[in-house]
């Protein structure tokens, strides 16, 4: 696809924890490693209408699900602050420091003072309905291959409550999460790059992020959202991406959407189609006799079956919006969001669901005609509204493109999550005072920044670490330990190969690596240089260090009999194995090493047996 | 309140706060609108709001350009609401006074103003429509609740009664969260022969936020004024932190306990007259109330305003009450310690001059000799003061101090007020105050009545 033809613009965002002792605005531990709920508070939240008397539409859109949302408190980990029971307390003095250091890394202004402000958040995740948030850089820019990538806004705000469940209207939220210290981060519109290219900026951003040592690793840590708009299309927000590399195939499928989108708006215009009728009716009584499992269980649940006719879109639903999603599918996910289950549509398989006979009679009732489509909704609640909610919908994408926001999955997929909030409401948070930022502090700031990533794979790759394994430690929770045993004169080689893929290997057995401190490392890697084992022997000693934590290295070698041979022991062996009649040099090679593993380099072994054979 | 450089820099440019302005500074230039300070922070800073919505400060410095670009933005409006009359509907009425319930956050500048009127507070739950007739609102005056006195209390009083009289089912009045208790037990004394379900209602939080309690509150309140069978004065507040029921506290018998939850609000020594869930369910948790009917109710305000509240602590300095009694109070209300101690320095070992200096027997003796009324409470708020378990009790009793049953301190202070407005016989507002006038003494206490 020729991107830049298409007019792809896309906008980034990044939202990073930091790494700080404490919450943004109180004294609750930031660490979310408490694992036991001592608590569970049930709120309702209510829409707030505006200046002008109206409520966004995305509250709206909140307020029909109304919803209640629970929320699980963890010890140390959610104060009354979290509850929405006490005022914020001072700021995060240590988060915002960081937070400074990156606007500054980013080439940002950051403003003589700062104010915090409230910014409406609707769907639960905040305990108070907003969430409080500061601009700490504006008009910066990144270097990315030559270019330069407008850094629009940095903000330092409070993370949202972590999202544990949703089940008929009953949402649960962790507490332990909200008020994290989180900085977003925010690109200007990108345009004339590919989406591997915007993929690629982001990790840029995030390997700068890592470089300050003050952002928090792991699942969930990071989370990208990117705006992707293409000539035909509307500003679509693709939200929530944990893993970086889903972003390139997340707009590829979000671009797709949107021309296919505008393919069927064409077609359905030279069609002399630009509206559905609302033409539905409840079909209960059509369906008494049904054979069909899944309309058997919609009856039996005590659900009103809609059936709707869509003139002339035979054939729509089944079209792929991109690949592996059709757009029955693509309305079946809208109107889950409404709490209902799904959709059956004529464009389906009917005999695979025994449902044949029942569309017929449906057909009729509805008269619907070959050319059209017909849909089956069950609902429970304000009954027929989901149905005319799904018209609605499908008439506004026949009339024009539609902003909105869309949920990534792991493997790429964009799934519809609510349209796209109106102008973001921020007002002052007056429980805090403006901050005033001395320009003695950014000077002190301004000399602690840290090394640029870039520079810092420069000098791994000069320890002769290969390009993929210098970026796998500067990515790694274990760079600055690696960095201090640089100095210690440890082979680099060798520590890369454990922080990175040795205990990627152990944590794939099940191995709570988690317990290995940075003295077991230490001695690990002495051990090494100091030739008392063999680094083949690490990934063993190191298991059962993480097993046995108490023990000390030298006790874990003489267990695991992992001492490394001296010369004259080896030789010893070679000797005795090659002195077997007729012994083929393979052969004896192997039978050594059987003998010898994780004590002797196998390349000595190869060069004694040669030599003695 | 700006500096006095940036308020004759704006007059010089001919600048209005909410006007839209580029800001030029050290070659970075900023847009948005120029927003009004709020009292706190850097007042030599200009506060600008992008227009991302982020306000921004920039220190106004000599090389700083500011330049007015257009006109301003008109500062925001609340909704507001006329109730459309159902049939079938009790009709009650709404009085609003002040308090977080009644504040309004300008989304645009963050100022907190206390202006609501009754219809922008009821259009913050647009669901009231369906529960009540919202029969009058009205605005008699608006004060945050720590800034009230007596004559706010006279003139609700009166308000009230007259709204019942005129065929009101019930009154909710909204009210600042600190000093409601002193309100409704105001309210429960001077409405006399109330018959009627009256309700204070406030809000921890404030309305221009989704978790705004003062929903749940209003909408239970209503419920309370439209539908119970409760005829007394009430505060209507979260029952808990979650958004789940309200109790109905008895006026006389409530305190707030805490400075923030929404669930500050406690009966002591007394278990909620009712629960309230916010879907009309109205769950009687307490059968000693005075049932609902049509009586006239009538608002006897007289009140003694030369009254005080005192608190007696660990060496604290007896001589408090000598000033009192020199400005011509007629009644003080000592929140003593425990079952009703002061400091008299006859307890155990002398140690010389130093405890009859903290003792507060002289003083007591004094005022009562000049014809004060002295009422004692206890500061552990729950339960009943005792005038003769120990002797230094014993003490306080000689010395002419009443022992004021289980009354909390702050409702003995109103019903000394409320007593002392009526009679100027020493004797009689003895006797009075330890007379259950509208349901601030029991004289038996549940034993499930601790920390509900």
């Amino acid at each position: 696809m020729d991107y830049k033809k298409l007019g792809l613009k896309a906008g980034i965002e990044i939202h990073q924890q930091l790494d700080t002792r404490y919450k943004l605005f109180c004294k609750s531990s930031s660490g979310m490693r408490e694992k036991e709920v001592v608590g569970l508070i049930r709120r309702k939240q209510h829409p707030v209408a505006g200046e002008l008397g109206t409520v966004d539409i995305a509250m709206m859109h909140e307020m029909m699900r109304d919803r209640t949302f629970h929320y699980q408190l963890f010890p140390h980990e959610s104060c009354l602050v979290e509850t929405d029971e006490e005022p914020p307390h001072e700021l995060n003095l240590e988060a915002l420091e960081v937070a400074l250091k990156i606007a500054l890394m980013l080439n940002c202004t950051v403003p003589d003072e700062l104010q915090v402000m409230r910014k409406s958040i609707t769907d639960g995740s905040n305990t108070s309905a907003f969430q409080r948030t500061i601009v700490v850089g504006l008009d910066g820019f990144l270097k990315y291959r030559g270019k330069k990538v407008e850094i629009t806004y940095i903000n330092l705000e409070e993370d949202a409550a972590a999202i544990v469940g949703e089940e008929n209207g009953n949402v649960t939220y962790r507490l332990s999460r909200l008020g994290v210290p989180l900085i977003e981060i925010g690109t200007g519109l990108l345009q004339g790059f590919s989406p591997d290219e915007i993929q690629d900026i982001a990790f840029n951003i995030g390997m700068l992020l890592r470089s300050t040592g003050k952002v928090k690793r792991g699942i969930g840590t990071i989370r990208q959202d990117v705006n992707v708009s293409i000539k035909v299309g509307e500003r679509t927000e693709l939200k929530g991406m944990q893993d970086l590399w889903t972003m390139s195939k997340a707009i590829q499928n979000e671009v797709t959407r949107q021309l296919t989108m505008n393919d069927i708006r064409s077609e359905m215009r030279r069609k002399g189609v630009r509206r559905i009728r609302e033409n539905l009716m409840e079909v209960n009584s059509l369906l008494s006799n049904t054979h069909s499992k899944i309309l058997r269980q919609m009856l039996d649940s005590g659900a009103s079956v809609f059936a709707i006719k869509l003139n002339v879109f035979a054939g729509m639903l089944k079209r792929e919006v991109y690949p592996g999603k059709t757009l029955g599918k693509d309305l079946a996910e809208y109107v889950s969001a409404f709490g209902v289950k799904g959709i059956l549509h004529s464009d389906e398989d009917l005999a695979k669901y025994a449902a044949v006979e029942d569309f017929q009679r449906i057909r009729e009732h509805l008269h619907a005609g070959h050319k059209d489509a017909v849909v089956l909704i069950g609902e429970h609640k304000d009954k027929g509204k989901v149905s005319k909610l799904l018209i609605e919908r499908i008439n506004a994408f026949l009339e024009k493109p539609e902003r909105e926001t869309r949920a990534v999955g792991d493997d790429g997929h964009i799934r519809f999550n609510r349209p796209l909030p109106g102008a973001q409401r921020l007002y002052p948070e007056t429980d805090v005072i403006p901050l005033s930022i001395s320009k003695e502090w950014l000077k002190k700031l301004k000399k602690e920044l840290p090394e640029p990533w870039t520079k810092k794979l420069e000098k791994f790759k000069k320890m002769k670490l290969s390009d993929d394994l210098a970026k796998q430690i500067l990515r790694s929770e274990h760079m600055e330990t690696f960095e201090k045993f640089v100095k210690k004169r440890f082979q680099p080689i060798v520590m890369a190969n454990v922080f990175t893929n040795t205990l990627k290997d152990l944590q794939r057995q099940n191995v709570d690596v988690s317990n290995l401190t940075e003295k077991h490392f230490e001695e690990v890697f002495h051990s090494v240089s100091s030739k008392k084992v063999m680094k083949e022997a690490l990934p063993e000693i190191l298991k059962y260090l993480a097993e046995h934590p108490a023990d000390s290295v030298s006790v874990s070698i003489s267990k695991l009999n992992l001492k490394a041979l001296s010369k004259t022991e080896l030789v010893k062996i070679v000797k005795e194995v090659v002195s077997q009649p007729n012994i083929q040099f393979d052969k004896a090679v192997g039978l050594v090493m059987s003998q010898v593993r994780g004590r002797a380099d196998p390349q000595e072994v190869i060069r004694l047996v040669k030599k003695f054979k | 309140m700006y500096s006095q450089e940036i308020q004759s820099l704006m007059k010089s440019k001919k600048l209005k706060i909410g006007d839209r302005v580029k800001v030029l500074k050290d070659g970075k230039e900023f847009q948005g609108f120029l927003m009004p300070r709020i009292e706190i922070g850097d007042l030599n800073s200009l506060v600008i709001k992008l227009d991302n919505g982020y306000n921004i400060g920039l220190k106004y410095e000599k090389r700083l350009k500011i330049q007015k670009m257009g006109q301003g933005i008109k500062l925001g409006s609340i909704p507001s609401k006329k109730f459309s009359r159902k049939p079938g509907l009790p009709s009650v009425s709404l009085i609003a006074t002040g308090g977080t319930i009644g504040t309004h956050v300008d989304y645009k500048t963050g100022g907190v103003f206390m202006v609501r009127t009754p219809e922008e507070i009821v259009a913050t739950t647009p669901e009231l429509e369906n529960i009540v007739n919202m029969k009058t609102m009205l605005r008699p005056f608006t004060v945050a609740s720590e800034d009230m006195n007596h004559k706010h209390w006279q003139e609700l009083a009166e308000l009230v009664a007259k709204e019942l009289n005129k065929g009101a089912r019930g009154v909710m009045v909204t009210h600042g969260t600190d000093t409601l208790h002193f309100t409704s037990a105001a309210l429960s004394f001077m409405l006399k022969n109330l018959t009627k379900p009256v309700a204070l209602v406030g809000a921890q939080r404030s309305p221009d936020r989704g978790s705004f309690d003062g929903v749940m509150n209003l909408i239970c309140g209503s419920y309370f004024t439209g539908y119970s069978n409760i005829g007394e004065v009430c505060v209507v507040m979260h029952g808990t932190t979650n958004d789940d029921f309200c109790f109905a506290h008895r006026g006389t018998k409530v305190r707030k306990m805490h400075t923030s939850r929404r669930d500050a609000f406690r009966s002591i020594n007394e278990i909620p007259l009712a629960k309230i869930w916010p879907n009309g369910k109205i769950e009687i948790g307490n059968e000693n109330y005075r049932r609902f009917d049509e009586k006239k109710v009538v608002a006897d305000t007289k009140f003694e305003p030369k009254v005080a509240l005192v608190k007696s602590y660990p060496g604290s300095d007896p001589e408090i009450l000598d000033w009192y009694v020199h400005k011509g109070f007629k009644g003080i209300v000592i929140e003593g310690s425990g079952l009703g101690h002061v400091p008299t320095g006859e307890s155990g070992v002398k140690i010389g001059e130093f405890d009859q200096k903290f003792s507060w027997i002289p003083q007591i003796k004094k005022a009562v000799e000049n014809g004060v009324v002295v009422v004692m409470t206890s500061q552990t708020l729950y339960g009943r003061v005792h005038p003769f378990v120990y002797r230094n009790l014993r003490l306080v009793y000689e010395a002419g101090g009443i022992y004021g049953e289980d009354m909390l301190p702050e409702v003995a202070y109103i019903k000394l007020g409320h007593v002392l407005g009526h009679t100027k016989d020493v004797e009689k507002a003895k006797q009075m105050m330890l007379m259950n006038l509208a349901g601030e003494i029991n004289k038996e206490t549940d034993p499930r009545s601790f920390l509900v």
